[in-house]
């Protein structure tokens, strides 16, 4: 029989850095469009289309989109999945950081 | 600093200067009005503004920085100090209306002080804007308006002055703001 691991496991779809500062994002808001995440998070709009895909196909979070001026407005939602990934990883990540010394 | 990432992106929202740009035209407008005598026009400049800004940020802040639905903890608190704003708001027009009202019946022989009474309201706002937005900008323009509204008492330049100055200073910042976000966020297609 294994033993528990001393290490809690950090869920690498939510770790990776852009990812993790979109999910936060998002969970700040009820639901935000393409412009306001690319500027807020200030990433590539090739960098943040290919994570929001990711996030998306993970079901981690909802996508909506509408047409205003003329143009395609796409607007994203932390779903259910998504803010329980991120409650697991927040909990996860403090479990470890709490054995760093002060 | 604001303590959370949560507030920081609050005040983020606030950030674009259009609301500085619009608020700031109007009172600069107002203070027009004052001047040439045309007092009954700061009653549609509010809700022109209200318009204009509204447009802007549609046609012009949007396309750029995008835009969020607030969560609905942060709605139901913006909406709270929003009615609280509104309650002391009246009761500030109320007390100047009296002032008014008293000097015009020679209880108060201070007539000059009334001049800075639209300055000292607008300065009220600003700081109602301040706490609404978590932006100390704001701090700073209700204390031109107060500044100027002291200055128009001591040397008796009557309401425009301060009016005119306060706005001119917010309209300014909110060029510069809604100048640097055109700069940096160029509209477009999402990809």
């Amino acid at each position: 029989m294994r033993s528990a691991p001393v290490l809690p496991e950090l869920d690498p779809l939510v770790h990776e850095p852009a990812r993790l500062r979109l999910l936060v994002l998002l969970a700040m808001v009820d639901s935000a469009d393409f412009m306001f995440l690319l500027r807020q998070a200030d990433m590539s709009r090739g960098n943040l289309s290919v994570q929001m895909k990711r996030l998306e196909e993970a079901g981690l979070v909802t996508v909506a989109k509408s047409v205003v001026g003329g143009r395609v407005r796409t607007s994203y939602a932390l779903s259910s999945a998504g803010l329980s990934a991120l409650s697991s990883y927040r909990d996860a990540m403090l479990d470890l950081l709490s054995a760093v010394p002060r | 600093m604001l303590r959370t990432p949560e507030a920081r992106l609050y005040r983020s929202t606030w950030s674009d200067g259009s609301i500085d740009l619009v608020a700031g035209f109007s009172v600069v407008a107002i203070g027009i009005s004052y001047l040439f005598d045309l007092v009954f026009l700061t009653a549609i400049v509010p809700p022109v503004a209200l318009v204009g800004w509204m447009v802007l940020r549609a046609r012009v802040v949007e396309p750029r920085a995008g835009r969020a639905a607030l969560r609905r903890d942060r709605r139901e608190r913006a909406r709270g100090e929003l009615a609280v704003t509104a309650v002391v708001g009246v009761i500030a027009l109320l007390a100047a209306l009296v002032a008014v009202w008293a000097v015009r019946a020679d209880l108060l022989s201070t007539a000059d002080a009334v001049d800075a009474l639209p300055a000292v309201l607008v300065a009220l706002l600003a700081l109602a804007a301040a706490v609404l937005t978590r932006s100390p900008r704001f701090i700073w323009y209700a204390v031109i308006l107060v500044l100027g509204g002291v200055l128009t008492v001591v040397l008796g330049t009557g309401p425009a002055m301060p009016l005119l100055v306060g706005g001119a200073a917010a309209a300014l910042t909110g060029g510069v703001l809604l100048g640097r976000l055109l700069a940096q966020a160029p509209t477009g297609d999402e990809v």
